[in-house]
Protein backbone atom coordinates (compact mmCIF):
# COMPACT_ATOMS: atom_id res chain seq x y z
CA UNK A 1 0.00 0.00 0.00
CA UNK A 2 2.17 2.61 0.75
CA UNK A 3 5.63 1.39 -0.75
CA UNK A 4 5.62 3.29 -4.21
CA UNK A 5 4.39 6.98 -3.60
CA UNK A 6 6.34 7.72 -0.44
CA UNK A 7 9.73 7.13 -2.28
CA UNK A 8 8.86 9.31 -4.93
CA UNK A 9 7.92 12.37 -3.49
CA UNK A 10 11.47 13.14 -2.76
CA UNK A 11 11.97 13.39 -7.13
CA UNK A 12 8.41 15.85 -6.75
CA UNK A 13 10.61 18.21 -4.77
CA UNK A 14 13.88 17.70 -6.91
CA UNK A 15 11.62 18.45 -9.69
CA UNK A 16 10.00 21.63 -8.41
CA UNK A 17 13.42 22.62 -7.23
CA UNK A 18 15.00 22.28 -10.82
CA UNK A 19 11.72 24.44 -12.70
CA UNK A 20 12.28 26.98 -9.96
CA UNK A 21 15.91 27.53 -10.43
CA UNK A 22 16.34 26.71 -14.36
CA UNK A 23 13.32 26.97 -16.15
CA UNK A 24 11.09 29.83 -14.31
CA UNK A 25 14.22 32.42 -15.06
CA UNK A 26 13.72 32.16 -18.69
CA UNK A 27 10.16 32.44 -18.72
CA UNK A 28 8.16 36.44 -19.21
CA UNK A 29 7.24 36.24 -15.70
CA UNK A 30 10.67 37.64 -14.88
CA UNK A 31 12.10 40.75 -16.30
CA UNK A 32 15.93 41.60 -17.00
CA UNK A 33 16.79 45.00 -15.49
CA UNK A 34 20.29 44.50 -15.10
CA UNK A 35 22.52 45.18 -11.98
CA UNK A 36 19.67 46.52 -10.07
CA UNK A 37 19.33 44.39 -7.34
CA UNK A 38 20.80 44.25 -4.07
CA UNK A 39 21.03 40.52 -4.04
CA UNK A 40 23.33 40.77 -6.28
CA UNK A 41 21.18 38.89 -8.92
CA UNK A 42 20.44 40.14 -12.42
CA UNK A 43 16.93 38.89 -12.15
CA UNK A 44 14.21 40.31 -10.84
CA UNK A 45 10.97 38.53 -10.03
CA UNK A 46 7.74 40.26 -10.95
CA UNK A 47 5.46 41.14 -8.36
CA UNK A 48 3.03 38.60 -9.59
CA UNK A 49 5.68 35.91 -9.12
CA UNK A 50 6.54 36.85 -5.50
CA UNK A 51 3.50 37.04 -4.74
CA UNK A 52 2.82 33.46 -6.31
CA UNK A 53 5.45 32.18 -4.48
CA UNK A 54 4.10 33.23 -1.33
CA UNK A 55 1.11 31.72 -1.29
CA UNK A 56 2.83 28.85 -2.12
CA UNK A 57 4.68 28.40 0.98
CA UNK A 58 1.60 29.07 3.18
CA UNK A 59 -0.44 26.16 1.06
CA UNK A 60 2.50 24.32 1.71
CA UNK A 61 1.96 24.92 5.44
CA UNK A 62 -1.14 24.47 5.74
CA UNK A 63 -1.06 21.17 3.49
CA UNK A 64 1.65 19.80 5.73
CA UNK A 65 -0.62 19.91 8.81
CA UNK A 66 -3.65 18.19 6.71
CA UNK A 67 -1.10 15.47 5.59
CA UNK A 68 -0.56 14.45 9.53
CA UNK A 69 -4.20 14.84 10.18
CA UNK A 70 -5.18 13.05 7.16
CA UNK A 71 -2.59 10.00 7.56
CA UNK A 72 -4.85 8.93 10.81
CA UNK A 73 -7.81 9.05 9.35
CA UNK A 74 -6.81 6.71 6.15
CA UNK A 75 -4.45 4.39 8.76
CA UNK A 76 -7.63 3.60 10.54
CA UNK A 77 -9.81 3.57 7.69
CA UNK A 78 -6.81 1.36 6.06
CA UNK A 79 -7.35 -1.38 9.10
CA UNK A 80 -10.86 -0.80 10.65
CA UNK A 81 -12.50 0.24 7.32
CA UNK A 82 -13.99 2.91 9.37
CA UNK A 83 -14.06 6.79 9.45
CA UNK A 84 -12.88 8.13 12.81
CA UNK A 85 -14.69 11.29 13.00
CA UNK A 86 -12.90 11.65 16.50
CA UNK A 87 -9.69 12.86 15.00
CA UNK A 88 -9.80 16.26 14.25
CA UNK A 89 -10.78 16.39 17.88
CA UNK A 90 -7.42 14.27 18.94
CA UNK A 91 -5.88 17.22 16.57
CA UNK A 92 -7.71 19.86 18.94
CA UNK A 93 -6.71 18.22 22.70
CA UNK A 94 -2.79 18.01 20.66
CA UNK A 95 -3.42 22.00 20.59
CA UNK A 96 -4.64 22.26 24.42
CA UNK A 97 -1.76 19.75 25.43
CA UNK A 98 0.56 22.19 23.59
CA UNK A 99 -0.82 25.41 25.07
CA UNK A 100 -1.04 23.69 28.87
CA UNK A 101 2.43 22.05 28.48
CA UNK A 102 3.63 25.50 27.39
CA UNK A 103 2.07 27.50 30.43
CA UNK A 104 3.28 25.14 32.99
CA UNK A 105 6.50 25.89 31.18
CA UNK A 106 6.67 29.41 31.29
CA UNK A 107 4.96 29.30 34.96
CA UNK A 108 8.26 27.00 35.73
CA UNK A 109 10.13 29.83 34.43
CA UNK A 110 11.53 27.72 30.96
CA UNK A 111 11.24 29.97 27.79
CA UNK A 112 13.66 28.77 25.94
CA UNK A 113 12.00 28.12 22.48
CA UNK A 114 14.15 25.17 21.78
CA UNK A 115 13.90 23.59 25.20
CA UNK A 116 10.26 24.46 25.26
CA UNK A 117 9.03 23.16 21.48
CA UNK A 118 9.98 19.62 22.13
CA UNK A 119 8.66 19.27 25.45
CA UNK A 120 5.39 20.70 24.40
CA UNK A 121 5.62 18.18 21.54
CA UNK A 122 6.84 15.22 23.34
CA UNK A 123 3.95 15.99 25.94
CA UNK A 124 0.95 16.18 23.29
CA UNK A 125 2.12 13.27 21.84
CA UNK A 126 2.09 11.35 24.50
CA UNK A 127 -1.08 12.13 26.33
CA UNK A 128 -3.01 12.01 22.95
CA UNK A 129 -1.94 8.82 22.02
CA UNK A 130 -3.57 7.62 25.46
CA UNK A 131 -7.01 9.49 24.46
CA UNK A 132 -6.50 7.53 21.01
CA UNK A 133 -5.91 4.45 22.69
CA UNK A 134 -8.83 4.98 24.95
CA UNK A 135 -11.27 6.09 22.60
CA UNK A 136 -10.32 2.81 20.81
CA UNK A 137 -10.69 0.63 23.80
CA UNK A 138 -13.83 2.52 25.06
CA UNK A 139 -15.70 2.93 22.05
CA UNK A 140 -14.75 1.28 18.98
CA UNK A 141 -13.93 -2.08 20.40
CA UNK A 142 -17.41 -3.29 21.48
CA UNK A 143 -18.24 -2.72 18.33
CA UNK A 144 -16.20 -4.63 16.32
CA UNK A 145 -18.10 -6.96 14.12
CA UNK A 146 -21.17 -4.73 14.36
CA UNK A 147 -22.67 -2.80 11.06
CA UNK A 148 -20.34 -0.28 9.46
CA UNK A 149 -22.82 2.39 10.51
CA UNK A 150 -22.56 1.67 14.32
CA UNK A 151 -19.05 2.38 14.65
CA UNK A 152 -19.40 5.87 12.60
CA UNK A 153 -22.34 7.19 14.43
CA UNK A 154 -20.41 6.29 17.62
CA UNK A 155 -17.37 8.67 16.26
CA UNK A 156 -19.33 11.23 15.62
CA UNK A 157 -20.49 11.08 19.54
CA UNK A 158 -16.94 10.87 20.43
CA UNK A 159 -16.22 13.82 18.78
CA UNK A 160 -19.21 15.82 19.72
CA UNK A 161 -18.28 14.29 23.36
CA UNK A 162 -14.60 15.50 23.30
CA UNK A 163 -15.44 19.39 21.91
CA UNK A 164 -18.23 19.67 24.75
CA UNK A 165 -15.84 18.14 27.26
CA UNK A 166 -13.03 20.40 26.29
CA UNK A 167 -15.08 23.72 26.32
CA UNK A 168 -16.21 22.87 29.92
CA UNK A 169 -12.55 22.54 30.71
CA UNK A 170 -10.93 25.45 29.04
CA UNK A 171 -13.66 27.70 28.44
CA UNK A 172 -15.00 28.59 25.05
CA UNK A 173 -13.40 31.27 24.42
CA UNK A 174 -10.53 31.85 22.11
CA UNK A 175 -7.38 30.90 23.53
CA UNK A 176 -4.54 33.02 22.03
CA UNK A 177 -0.90 32.82 22.98
CA UNK A 178 2.35 34.73 22.39
CA UNK A 179 3.99 33.37 19.23
CA UNK A 180 7.42 31.44 20.27
CA UNK A 181 8.70 32.46 16.79
CA UNK A 182 8.20 35.42 15.54
CA UNK A 183 11.74 36.28 13.01
CA UNK A 184 11.40 35.03 9.27
CA UNK A 185 13.70 33.82 6.94
CA UNK A 186 13.65 36.84 4.12
CA UNK A 187 14.13 34.67 0.61
CA UNK A 188 13.72 37.75 -1.35
CA UNK A 189 13.49 41.58 -1.13
CA UNK A 190 11.83 43.51 -3.77
CA UNK A 191 11.80 46.83 -4.03
CA UNK A 192 8.33 48.65 -5.44
CA UNK A 193 8.33 52.11 -6.52
CA UNK A 194 6.97 54.91 -3.91
CA UNK A 195 5.70 51.41 -1.40
CA UNK A 196 7.90 49.36 1.37
CA UNK A 197 9.27 47.01 0.13
CA UNK A 198 7.90 43.50 -1.15
CA UNK A 199 8.99 40.64 0.83
CA UNK A 200 9.23 36.67 -0.23
CA UNK A 201 9.54 35.18 3.80
CA UNK A 202 9.34 32.14 5.39
CA UNK A 203 8.04 32.07 9.13
CA UNK A 204 10.55 30.05 11.32
CA UNK A 205 7.66 28.65 12.05
CA UNK A 206 6.50 27.46 9.23
CA UNK A 207 9.80 25.59 8.39
CA UNK A 208 9.44 23.69 11.90
CA UNK A 209 6.01 22.88 10.40
CA UNK A 210 7.58 21.75 7.68
CA UNK A 211 10.89 19.83 9.00
CA UNK A 212 8.65 18.37 11.61
CA UNK A 213 6.44 17.29 9.01
CA UNK A 214 8.93 15.41 7.16
CA UNK A 215 10.85 14.30 10.13
CA UNK A 216 7.43 12.30 11.07
CA UNK A 217 6.31 11.42 7.77
CA UNK A 218 10.08 9.38 7.73
CA UNK A 219 9.82 7.96 10.46
CA UNK A 220 6.38 6.64 9.77
CA UNK A 221 6.91 5.39 6.22
CA UNK A 222 10.13 3.16 8.04
CA UNK A 223 7.77 2.46 10.78
CA UNK A 224 5.29 1.14 8.32
CA UNK A 225 7.37 -0.08 5.79
CA UNK A 226 11.02 -1.66 7.07
CA UNK A 227 9.79 -2.81 10.86
CA UNK A 228 7.59 -5.95 11.96
CA UNK A 229 4.92 -3.73 13.84
CA UNK A 230 4.44 -1.82 10.22
CA UNK A 231 4.39 -5.39 8.40
CA UNK A 232 1.72 -6.41 10.74
CA UNK A 233 0.33 -3.47 10.60
CA UNK A 234 0.10 -4.40 6.40
CA UNK A 235 -0.87 -7.58 7.16
CA UNK A 236 -3.72 -6.84 9.54
CA UNK A 237 -5.08 -4.00 7.10
CA UNK A 238 -4.75 -6.69 4.10
CA UNK A 239 -6.60 -9.33 6.28
CA UNK A 240 -7.28 -8.68 9.29
CA UNK A 241 -8.89 -12.71 10.16
CA UNK A 242 -6.01 -14.60 8.68
CA UNK A 243 -3.70 -12.36 10.80
CA UNK A 244 -5.06 -13.47 13.68
CA UNK A 245 -4.75 -17.07 12.69
CA UNK A 246 -1.38 -16.91 11.80
CA UNK A 247 -1.32 -15.20 15.14
CA UNK A 248 -1.10 -11.61 15.46
CA UNK A 249 -2.53 -9.86 18.29
CA UNK A 250 -4.66 -7.70 16.07
CA UNK A 251 -6.57 -5.77 18.83
CA UNK A 252 -3.12 -4.48 20.23
CA UNK A 253 -2.14 -3.52 16.70
CA UNK A 254 -5.31 -1.58 16.05
CA UNK A 255 -4.66 0.08 19.15
CA UNK A 256 -1.28 1.04 18.00
CA UNK A 257 -2.61 2.46 14.65
CA UNK A 258 -4.84 4.56 17.23
CA UNK A 259 -2.08 5.47 18.88
CA UNK A 260 0.30 6.46 15.85
CA UNK A 261 -2.47 8.52 14.81
CA UNK A 262 -3.18 10.56 17.80
CA UNK A 263 0.67 11.32 17.72
CA UNK A 264 0.39 12.63 14.43
CA UNK A 265 -2.75 14.31 14.95
CA UNK A 266 -1.15 16.25 18.48
CA UNK A 267 2.07 17.54 16.38
CA UNK A 268 -0.23 19.06 13.79
CA UNK A 269 -2.09 20.36 16.59
CA UNK A 270 0.86 21.88 18.87
CA UNK A 271 2.42 23.11 15.54
CA UNK A 272 -0.54 25.13 13.83
CA UNK A 273 -0.68 26.25 17.26
CA UNK A 274 2.70 27.59 17.47
CA UNK A 275 2.09 29.13 14.02
CA UNK A 276 -1.27 30.77 14.27
CA UNK A 277 -1.22 31.36 18.10
CA UNK A 278 -4.96 30.89 18.24
CA UNK A 279 -6.42 27.69 19.52
CA UNK A 280 -10.38 27.09 20.49
CA UNK A 281 -12.34 24.00 21.25
CA UNK A 282 -13.75 23.87 17.62
CA UNK A 283 -11.06 23.67 15.62
CA UNK A 284 -11.08 20.26 15.27
CA UNK A 285 -14.12 20.41 13.45
CA UNK A 286 -12.93 22.33 10.69
CA UNK A 287 -9.34 20.25 10.41
CA UNK A 288 -11.19 17.18 10.62
CA UNK A 289 -13.26 17.96 7.42
CA UNK A 290 -10.03 18.83 5.90
CA UNK A 291 -8.27 16.14 6.29
CA UNK A 292 -11.17 13.92 5.67
CA UNK A 293 -11.21 15.42 2.33
CA UNK A 294 -7.59 15.31 1.82
CA UNK A 295 -7.19 11.20 2.81
CA UNK A 296 -10.73 10.93 0.51
CA UNK A 297 -8.77 12.89 -2.45
CA UNK A 298 -5.55 10.67 -2.09
CA UNK A 299 -7.19 7.66 -1.99
CA UNK A 300 -8.37 6.32 1.58
CA UNK A 301 -7.05 3.86 2.83
CA UNK A 302 -3.53 5.12 1.06
CA UNK A 303 -0.54 6.63 3.72
CA UNK A 304 0.95 8.50 0.14
CA UNK A 305 -2.23 9.77 -1.11
CA UNK A 306 -3.11 11.20 2.41
CA UNK A 307 -0.19 13.15 2.37
CA UNK A 308 -0.57 14.32 -1.52
CA UNK A 309 -4.28 15.01 -1.00
CA UNK A 310 -3.25 17.00 2.28
CA UNK A 311 -0.92 19.04 0.28
CA UNK A 312 -3.15 19.56 -2.86
CA UNK A 313 -6.10 21.02 -0.65
CA UNK A 314 -3.86 23.02 1.57
CA UNK A 315 -2.20 24.33 -1.61
CA UNK A 316 -5.76 25.08 -3.33
CA UNK A 317 -6.75 27.01 -0.14
CA UNK A 318 -4.06 29.00 0.11
CA UNK A 319 -3.97 29.53 -3.76
CA UNK A 320 -7.98 30.72 -3.64
CA UNK A 321 -7.45 32.90 -0.67
CA UNK A 322 -4.57 34.65 -1.95
CA UNK A 323 -6.31 35.93 -5.35
CA UNK A 324 -10.20 34.84 -5.33
CA UNK A 325 -13.08 35.85 -2.15
CA UNK A 326 -11.19 34.58 1.06
CA UNK A 327 -14.81 33.58 2.19
CA UNK A 328 -15.13 30.90 -0.54
CA UNK A 329 -11.70 29.07 -0.03
CA UNK A 330 -13.54 25.93 1.73
CA UNK A 331 -15.55 25.58 -1.04
CA UNK A 332 -12.63 25.69 -3.58
CA UNK A 333 -11.24 22.48 -1.30
CA UNK A 334 -14.53 21.15 -1.41
CA UNK A 335 -15.60 21.40 -5.27
CA UNK A 336 -12.11 20.17 -6.24
CA UNK A 337 -12.58 17.01 -3.99
CA UNK A 338 -15.97 16.13 -5.65
CA UNK A 339 -14.67 16.79 -9.39
CA UNK A 340 -11.29 14.70 -8.67
CA UNK A 341 -14.05 12.09 -7.51
CA UNK A 342 -16.00 12.34 -10.47
CA UNK A 343 -13.55 11.29 -12.65
CA UNK A 344 -11.83 8.91 -10.10
CA UNK A 345 -14.31 7.83 -7.23
CA UNK A 346 -11.22 5.75 -5.62
CA UNK A 347 -9.03 8.93 -5.03
CA UNK A 348 -5.70 9.81 -6.29
CA UNK A 349 -4.16 6.75 -4.92
CA UNK A 350 -6.70 4.73 -4.02
CA UNK A 351 -7.40 1.15 -5.32
CA UNK A 352 -11.17 0.53 -6.50
CA UNK A 353 -12.57 -1.75 -3.95
CA UNK A 354 -13.36 -5.29 -4.89
CA UNK A 355 -15.74 -6.77 -2.66
CA UNK A 356 -15.72 -10.27 -3.06
CA UNK A 357 -18.70 -12.82 -2.48
CA UNK B 1 -3.03 -35.03 19.59
CA UNK B 2 -6.54 -33.19 18.36
CA UNK B 3 -9.55 -33.76 19.47
CA UNK B 4 -13.39 -32.22 18.19
CA UNK B 5 -16.36 -33.29 20.67
CA UNK B 6 -19.48 -32.32 19.62
CA UNK B 7 -18.96 -29.35 17.89
CA UNK B 8 -21.89 -27.30 16.54
CA UNK B 9 -21.37 -24.28 14.25
CA UNK B 10 -23.89 -21.68 13.71
CA UNK B 11 -24.05 -18.78 11.47
CA UNK B 12 -27.16 -16.34 12.70
CA UNK B 13 -30.46 -18.99 12.36
CA UNK B 14 -28.02 -21.36 9.78
CA UNK B 15 -26.36 -24.36 11.05
CA UNK B 16 -23.39 -25.11 9.35
CA UNK B 17 -22.07 -27.75 11.44
CA UNK B 18 -23.79 -29.90 14.00
CA UNK B 19 -22.67 -32.31 16.85
CA UNK B 20 -19.65 -33.31 15.12
CA UNK B 21 -16.43 -35.47 16.18
CA UNK B 22 -13.06 -35.63 15.22
CA UNK B 23 -9.88 -37.08 16.48
CA UNK B 24 -6.25 -37.13 14.88
CA UNK B 25 -3.27 -38.75 16.58
CA UNK B 26 -0.05 -36.95 15.97
CA UNK B 27 1.61 -37.91 12.45
CA UNK B 28 -1.38 -39.08 10.86
CA UNK B 29 -2.90 -37.29 8.10
CA UNK B 30 -6.99 -36.88 8.08
CA UNK B 31 -9.36 -35.88 5.30
CA UNK B 32 -12.67 -34.79 5.86
CA UNK B 33 -14.38 -35.39 2.28
CA UNK B 34 -18.04 -34.05 1.51
CA UNK B 35 -19.89 -31.48 -0.84
CA UNK B 36 -19.75 -28.15 -1.53
CA UNK B 37 -21.20 -26.66 1.84
CA UNK B 38 -21.28 -29.85 3.66
CA UNK B 39 -19.48 -27.79 6.71
CA UNK B 40 -16.00 -28.96 5.89
CA UNK B 41 -14.82 -25.75 6.25
CA UNK B 42 -16.45 -24.17 9.07
CA UNK B 43 -15.53 -27.11 10.69
CA UNK B 44 -11.90 -26.78 10.57
CA UNK B 45 -11.92 -22.87 10.58
CA UNK B 46 -13.87 -23.39 14.18
CA UNK B 47 -10.13 -24.69 15.25
CA UNK B 48 -9.46 -21.01 15.24
CA UNK B 49 -12.90 -20.09 16.64
CA UNK B 50 -13.39 -18.25 13.51
CA UNK B 51 -16.16 -18.26 14.24
CA UNK B 52 -16.35 -19.79 17.54
CA UNK B 53 -18.62 -23.50 18.04
CA UNK B 54 -21.63 -22.75 19.88
CA UNK B 55 -21.27 -26.22 21.43
CA UNK B 56 -18.51 -28.71 21.94
CA UNK B 57 -14.93 -28.82 22.69
CA UNK B 58 -11.74 -28.79 21.08
CA UNK B 59 -8.70 -30.47 22.28
CA UNK B 60 -5.18 -29.89 21.06
CA UNK B 61 -2.36 -31.61 23.13
CA UNK B 62 -4.60 -30.88 26.52
CA UNK B 63 -5.59 -27.32 25.54
CA UNK B 64 -9.09 -26.51 25.38
CA UNK B 65 -9.03 -24.30 22.30
CA UNK B 66 -12.67 -22.90 21.93
CA UNK B 67 -11.87 -20.50 25.30
CA UNK B 68 -8.89 -18.94 23.54
CA UNK B 69 -8.71 -16.01 21.34
CA UNK B 70 -7.83 -16.60 17.99
CA UNK B 71 -4.12 -15.00 17.92
CA UNK B 72 -3.50 -17.52 20.24
CA UNK B 73 -4.13 -20.95 19.15
CA UNK B 74 -2.01 -19.73 16.14
CA UNK B 75 0.72 -20.10 18.84
CA UNK B 76 0.24 -23.37 20.19
CA UNK B 77 1.93 -25.15 17.33
CA UNK B 78 -1.27 -25.22 15.00
CA UNK B 79 -0.89 -23.19 11.64
CA UNK B 80 -3.46 -23.08 8.62
CA UNK B 81 -3.30 -23.26 4.90
CA UNK B 82 -7.18 -21.62 4.59
CA UNK B 83 -9.61 -22.09 1.41
CA UNK B 84 -8.73 -19.35 -1.72
CA UNK B 85 -5.40 -19.54 0.04
CA UNK B 86 -5.26 -15.79 2.09
CA UNK B 87 -2.31 -14.34 1.21
CA UNK B 88 -1.77 -11.05 2.33
CA UNK B 89 -1.14 -9.60 -1.96
CA UNK B 90 0.24 -6.55 -1.51
CA UNK B 91 3.15 -7.96 0.07
CA UNK B 92 6.42 -9.33 -0.72
CA UNK B 93 6.46 -13.11 -0.58
CA UNK B 94 9.14 -13.06 1.85
CA UNK B 95 6.77 -10.30 4.06
CA UNK B 96 4.28 -13.23 3.87
CA UNK B 97 6.97 -15.80 5.12
CA UNK B 98 7.73 -13.50 7.66
CA UNK B 99 4.32 -13.12 9.02
CA UNK B 100 4.14 -16.61 9.53
CA UNK B 101 7.08 -16.73 11.37
CA UNK B 102 6.34 -13.71 13.47
CA UNK B 103 5.53 -15.55 16.77
CA UNK B 104 9.02 -17.50 16.07
CA UNK B 105 12.72 -16.75 17.47
CA UNK B 106 14.89 -14.67 14.58
CA UNK B 107 16.79 -17.41 15.22
CA UNK B 108 16.24 -20.29 13.37
CA UNK B 109 14.95 -18.26 10.71
CA UNK B 110 17.33 -18.45 8.06
CA UNK B 111 17.20 -22.07 8.41
CA UNK B 112 13.28 -22.28 8.02
CA UNK B 113 13.23 -20.32 5.11
CA UNK B 114 15.70 -22.37 3.45
CA UNK B 115 13.67 -25.41 4.50
CA UNK B 116 10.48 -23.80 2.52
CA UNK B 117 12.70 -22.85 -0.01
CA UNK B 118 14.07 -26.31 -0.98
CA UNK B 119 10.14 -27.78 -0.24
CA UNK B 120 8.98 -25.54 -2.96
CA UNK B 121 12.01 -24.27 -5.32
CA UNK B 122 10.44 -21.77 -7.25
CA UNK B 123 10.03 -19.11 -4.62
CA UNK B 124 13.42 -18.88 -3.72
CA UNK B 125 13.58 -16.43 -6.83
CA UNK B 126 10.25 -14.96 -6.04
CA UNK B 127 11.09 -13.80 -2.71
CA UNK B 128 10.69 -9.77 -3.58
CA UNK B 129 7.90 -10.57 -5.85
CA UNK B 130 4.55 -9.08 -4.56
CA UNK B 131 2.61 -12.25 -3.54
CA UNK B 132 -0.35 -10.70 -5.33
CA UNK B 133 1.23 -10.84 -8.71
CA UNK B 134 1.66 -14.90 -8.28
CA UNK B 135 0.24 -17.55 -10.32
CA UNK B 136 -2.34 -19.39 -8.54
CA UNK B 137 -0.23 -22.51 -7.44
CA UNK B 138 2.74 -20.26 -6.40
CA UNK B 139 0.45 -18.21 -4.14
CA UNK B 140 -0.71 -21.62 -3.30
CA UNK B 141 3.14 -22.43 -2.45
CA UNK B 142 3.32 -19.65 -0.31
CA UNK B 143 0.32 -19.97 1.93
CA UNK B 144 1.97 -23.71 2.55
CA UNK B 145 5.28 -22.55 3.01
CA UNK B 146 3.96 -18.94 5.23
CA UNK B 147 2.13 -21.69 7.51
CA UNK B 148 5.49 -24.13 7.63
CA UNK B 149 7.57 -21.64 8.81
CA UNK B 150 5.35 -21.12 12.30
CA UNK B 151 6.91 -24.64 12.82
CA UNK B 152 3.40 -26.63 13.57
CA UNK B 153 2.97 -29.98 14.90
CA UNK B 154 -0.21 -29.71 12.98
CA UNK B 155 -0.62 -27.94 9.58
CA UNK B 156 -4.97 -27.39 8.42
CA UNK B 157 -5.42 -27.29 5.17
CA UNK B 158 -8.37 -26.03 2.95
CA UNK B 159 -8.79 -26.93 -0.29
CA UNK B 160 -5.30 -26.81 -1.16
CA UNK B 161 -6.34 -28.58 -5.01
CA UNK B 162 -9.15 -25.76 -5.94
CA UNK B 163 -8.61 -24.47 -8.85
CA UNK B 164 -5.10 -25.38 -9.63
CA UNK B 165 -3.94 -27.05 -12.65
CA UNK B 166 -3.69 -30.95 -12.12
CA UNK B 167 0.19 -31.32 -12.64
CA UNK B 168 0.60 -28.02 -9.48
CA UNK B 169 -1.76 -30.23 -7.51
CA UNK B 170 0.52 -33.26 -8.12
CA UNK B 171 3.53 -31.22 -6.74
CA UNK B 172 1.56 -29.47 -3.84
CA UNK B 173 0.12 -33.39 -2.54
CA UNK B 174 4.15 -34.74 -3.06
CA UNK B 175 4.85 -31.79 -1.14
CA UNK B 176 2.64 -32.54 1.97
CA UNK B 177 3.98 -36.11 1.78
CA UNK B 178 6.73 -34.62 2.34
CA UNK B 179 5.84 -32.36 5.16
CA UNK B 180 4.38 -35.51 7.11
CA UNK B 181 7.06 -37.42 6.84
CA UNK B 182 9.10 -34.84 8.39
CA UNK B 183 6.91 -35.54 11.49
CA UNK B 184 3.57 -33.11 10.92
CA UNK B 185 0.56 -33.92 11.39
CA UNK B 186 -2.21 -33.14 8.52
CA UNK B 187 -5.73 -32.19 8.68
CA UNK B 188 -7.30 -32.11 4.98
CA UNK B 189 -10.41 -30.63 4.18
CA UNK B 190 -10.92 -31.94 -0.01
CA UNK B 191 -13.74 -31.67 -1.78
CA UNK B 192 -11.93 -33.98 -4.69
CA UNK B 193 -12.14 -37.03 -2.72
CA UNK B 194 -9.51 -38.80 -4.81
CA UNK B 195 -6.49 -37.40 -4.01
CA UNK B 196 -7.83 -36.67 -0.37
CA UNK B 197 -8.01 -40.75 -0.09
CA UNK B 198 -5.06 -40.89 -1.35
CA UNK B 199 -2.96 -38.91 0.81
CA UNK B 200 -4.74 -39.57 3.97
CA UNK B 201 -4.50 -42.32 7.04
CA UNK B 202 -7.93 -41.81 8.41
CA UNK B 203 -10.63 -40.24 6.79
CA UNK B 204 -14.47 -38.75 7.64
CA UNK B 205 -17.17 -37.84 5.47
CA UNK B 206 -19.55 -34.77 6.54
CA UNK B 207 -22.79 -34.66 4.48
CA UNK B 208 -25.12 -31.28 5.26
CA UNK B 209 -22.97 -30.69 8.60
CA UNK B 210 -22.78 -34.18 10.21
CA UNK B 211 -20.34 -36.23 10.03
CA UNK B 212 -21.85 -39.33 8.25
CA UNK B 213 -18.94 -41.73 8.17
CA UNK B 214 -15.19 -42.49 9.07
CA UNK B 215 -12.46 -45.08 9.20
CA UNK B 216 -9.11 -45.76 7.33
CA UNK B 217 -8.71 -44.10 4.25
CA UNK B 218 -8.64 -47.67 2.74
CA UNK B 219 -11.70 -48.39 3.89
CA UNK B 220 -13.77 -45.82 2.56
CA UNK B 221 -12.42 -46.40 -0.66
CA UNK B 222 -13.11 -49.35 -0.96
CA UNK B 223 -16.79 -48.00 0.64
CA UNK B 224 -19.97 -48.70 -2.42
CA UNK B 225 -21.38 -45.49 -1.11
CA UNK B 226 -18.74 -43.46 -1.14
CA UNK B 227 -17.57 -44.85 -4.22
CA UNK B 228 -20.76 -43.88 -5.77
CA UNK B 229 -21.39 -40.54 -4.43
CA UNK B 230 -17.80 -39.15 -3.88
CA UNK B 231 -15.59 -41.05 -6.27
CA UNK B 232 -17.76 -41.29 -9.29
CA UNK B 233 -17.87 -45.15 -9.67
CA UNK B 234 -21.13 -46.64 -10.74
Amino acid sequence: MPTAVFASIPNGFVLLGFWLVYLLPSSPLFQRVDGVHAVGCFWIMSLTLLYFCQQLLNGLTLGAVYALVAIGYTMVYGILGMINFAHGDIYMIGAFLGVLTLGVLTALGITAPWLVLPVMLVMACLITAGYGSAIERLAYRPLRGAPRLAPLITAIGVSIFLQNAVQQLQGARVQTLQPLFTSNLVLWQQPVAGQPDFTLAIGHSQLLIWGATLFCLACLSWLINRSSVGRAQRAVAQDLKMAAILGVPTDRVIGTTFVLGSALAAVAGVLVMIHYGVVDFMIGFNASLKAFAAAVLGGIGSLSGAVVGGLIIGLVEALWAGYLPGEYKDMAAFSLLILVLLVRPSGLFGRPEVSKV
Amino acid sequence: MLRMDNISVHYGAIAAVEQANLTLAAGQIVAVIGANGAGKSSLLMSLFNQPRPVEGTVWFEGVNLTRLPTHRIGRLGIACVPEGRRIFPRMSVLENLQMGAIHQPKTHWQQDLEQVTSLFPVLASRLGQMAGTLSGGEQQMVAIARALVARPRLLVLDEPSLGLAPIIVQQIFAALRQVNRQGISLLLVEQNAHLALQLADQAYVMQTGRMVMQGSADSLRQNPHVQQFYLGMA
